[in-house]
């Protein structure tokens, strides 16, 4: 009887390890080309295509492919370019993007159906789509190969109104009208009232932002040719055609290098994000 | 003496729902006033057009005589209490409480993160800011607390805390939406008591919203009932207990509710309760169906069996404390329930099962019309019961 109803502890250790060997095999497939990254990146050049699958390399050769690439490649001016084009693009998308989600949330005017409605179509629209006219008007004006090239049609982020908005919508009313009956305007009500309350949905946003512009190769390859403002994915490749060829360690190396940073802010900011995430999804 | 507040002809509808309609209303300065009603009667409503959040589409809200149609909640130096306290909830209390004098002292620049250590006066500013804080804090006991955030205080200390963010200000008039009614119910008597205290102690006016009638009569000065967005009554507690305008405001008023027992006028204008007259006569009444109030605490039961009087069946007796209230079913038709209150010591002559003769004194009963309306009625000497 009792058995029936309490489920014996080999039972659940099964489940427990049957649950476990389900994530691990998920995390194997994530985590392996990081890992073989790593490895090829502290091999011998002669030893990345003989060494098969052994996972211990036979000779340390961190060393050399580490100073190769970045002697090699300025590794220091791509990640610069990734820090200001994700920097700035982050900044301008917050801007735009968190007083409008607050009048979609919480103001009634006109129209506001329909703006919504424009904005959920644009959650639908890929940046193929856009990118031969922007293309076209960036030629126009002769501000290809430049950073603003590069960060101008991100801007404006349709996900992010889409995001804070359903944060926003959470928001009680009744704070909004006590701040207004104590006298804050519309836009210091924003910036003092609801924004530091929605904090973890803007980390969570800020994090998809950096991370698809960071590795971001689709739009910098379009708009750059001069090697000076390439963002790491880009410069990662001209870095490959020209100097390394086949050195496939240094090209690790390299790799290696500007991963590090996307990895370091994700740690960091790794409670608050998926705060942010839940939490959006409950409102 | 001018009017701390005065609408005019007030109306509101939220697209083709009328919600308001045509409100006029004057209150003292130093009153406390109440708003009830039934939810849905557009009491918060009313509430919402006089702080200014919400514009009503016709009439005129003035202020300490001031017409403030025009104005910004800010400039009508209102405060104003919510049912969730809203408070800010990254702000420590002391924070909470220095919001609104932050905003009417110092300009936006001196508010702006960064720019405003540029002020030279910004620090003499916020030291009185922090002198005044203290002082409200200390009227209402809650210096303890100031350091910290909403969601670290109970909701007794959240009320107090927004409380003193609406008494810091000193506003001319406090609004209140139900700040009572999250709280748990023994908290909720103490709050009351301590609001009573607060209003005597500021003399300020104080226009109060609420659904519970408890509240309102031990609270105001005064009562405005609203129903269906107009104004059914506005009087003292005792006024519309004892002398209600209608028959909505009779049922609303009053705990256990008012009975409301199905009678009509004969031609001579008699109110004839089954077949029996009741002693009440309507002067010039038109024949036909009224409706008879009469209070728990008006009705008396007879135990002798006398023909002359309408009969109950007593189906339940409860426990109150000092009182007792007896759910009688009347005989001749058993949908009408009816309530009596009697005091405990009257109880043990009582018994369940058992019929009883009701009887009451015609000058307290109240009588409705056929629209619900309150109707003058005079005593004549043939009463239900009076031989008891």
């Amino acid at each position: 009887m009792k058995a029936a109803r309490f489920p014996l502890p080999t039972g659940r250790l099964l489940r427990f390890a049957g649950a476990h060997a389900v994530l691990l095999v998920g995390a194997a497939f994530m985590l392996l080309p990081f890992i073989w990254m790593l490895l090829t990146a502290i091999r011998a050049p002669d030893e990345i295509l003989t060494g098969g699958l052994n996972p211990i390399p036979r000779s340390f050769h961190a060393v050399e492919n580490f100073s190769a690439a970045l002697q090699q490649a300025p590794l220091l001016r791509f990640m610069v370019n990734g820090v200001i084009i994700c920097g700035g693009i982050l900044i301008i998308q917050l801007i735009v993007a968190i007083p409008a989600a607050y009048a979609l949330a919480k103001l009634r005017f006109p129209g506001r159906g329909l703006l919504f409605a424009a904005v959920i179509g644009g959650l639908c629209i890929p940046i193929q789509v856009p990118a031969l006219p922007i293309y076209l008007a960036l030629a126009e004006f002769g501000l290809l190969d430049s950073y603003f090239a590069m960060m101008v049609p991100f801007f404006l982020s349709v996900f992010a109104i889409f995001l804070f908005r359903q944060t926003f919508r959470g928001f009680p009313d009744e704070i909004l009208q006590a701040a207004r009956v104590d006298g804050l305007g519309e836009f210091e009500i924003l910036w003092r009232i609801v924004v530091p309350s929605a904090l973890p949905a803007i980390a969570a946003f800020s994090i998809f932002s950096i991370v698809a512009h960071w590795n971001d190769l689709y739009w910098p390859m379009i708009v750059i040719q001069r090697m000076d403002y390439a963002p790491p994915p880009l410069g990662m490749l001209f870095f490959a055609n020209s100097e390394t060829g086949a050195s496939y360690g240094v090209l690790m190396a390299g790799a290696t290098i500007i991963t590090a940073p996307l990895v370091l802010v994700f740690l960091l900011a790794r409670r608050r994000f998926v705060q942010g995430i839940t939490m959006t999804g409950i409102k | 003496m001018e009017h701390s507040l005065e609408l005019a002809q007030i109306s509101k509808a939220f697209g083709k729902t009328g919600v308001l309609s045509e409100i006029d209303l004057a209150v003292q300065p130093g009153e406390f006033l109440s708003l009830v009603g039934p939810s849905g009667c557009g009491k918060s409503t009313l509430l919402r057009i006089i702080s200014g959040l919400e514009r009503q589409d016709a009439g005129q809200v003035r202020i300490a005589g001031r017409t403030v149609d025009a104005l910004s909640p800010r400039a009508r130096n209102i405060a104003m209490v919510f049912q969730n306290y809203a408070l800010y909830p990254h702000m420590s209390a002391a924070e909470n409480i220095a919001l609104p004098l932050m905003v009417d002292r110092l300009s936006l620049f001196e508010r702006l993160p960064l720019i405003r250590h540029l002020s030279p006066r910004r620090k003499r500013i916020e030291a009185a800011i922090s002198g005044e804080i203290g002082k409200v804090a200390e009227a209402l006991q809650i210096e303890p607390l100031l350091a910290r955030k909403p969601g670290q205080l109970s909701g007794g200390q959240r009320q107090r805390v927004a409380l003193a963010r609406a008494m810091v200000r000193q506003p001319s008039l406090f609004l209140m939406d139900e700040p009572l009614s999250n709280l748990d119910a023994q908290l909720r008597v103490h709050m009351r008591d301590e609001l009573t205290d607060l209003h005597r102690r500021l003399g300020a006016t104080f226009i109060y919203v609420t659904h519970d009638q408890i509240e309102a009569m031990t609270m105001s000065t005064r009562i405005a009932m609203l129903d269906g967005g107009r104004l059914a009554q506005i009087g003292s507690p005792a006024d519309l207990y004892e002398r209600p305008a209608s028959l909505t405001v009779a049922r609303f008023i009053g705990s256990p509710a008012i009975n409301v027992l199905p009678a009509r006028l004969d031609p001579q204008g008699h109110v004839i309760l089954g077949t029996l007259p009741t002693g009440l006569v309507v002067p010039d009444g038109m024949a036909g169906p009224v409706s008879l109030g009469l209070r728990p605490e008006h009705i008396r039961l007879h135990a002798a069996c006398d023909r002359a009087m309408p009969m109950a069946t007593l189906r339940r007796s409860e426990h109150h404390g000092a009182d007792r209230l007896l759910h009688l079913d009347l005989a001749e038709d058993r949908q009408t329930g009816l309530i009596v209150r009697i005091p405990q010591d009257e109880t043990g002559q009582f018994q369940p099962g058992e019929t009883y003769g009701i009887g009451f004194a015609p000058e307290k009963a109240h009588l409705f019309d056929a629209s619900g309306l309150r109707m003058a009625t005079r005593t004549v000497p043939a009463r239900i019961g009076a031989a008891a």
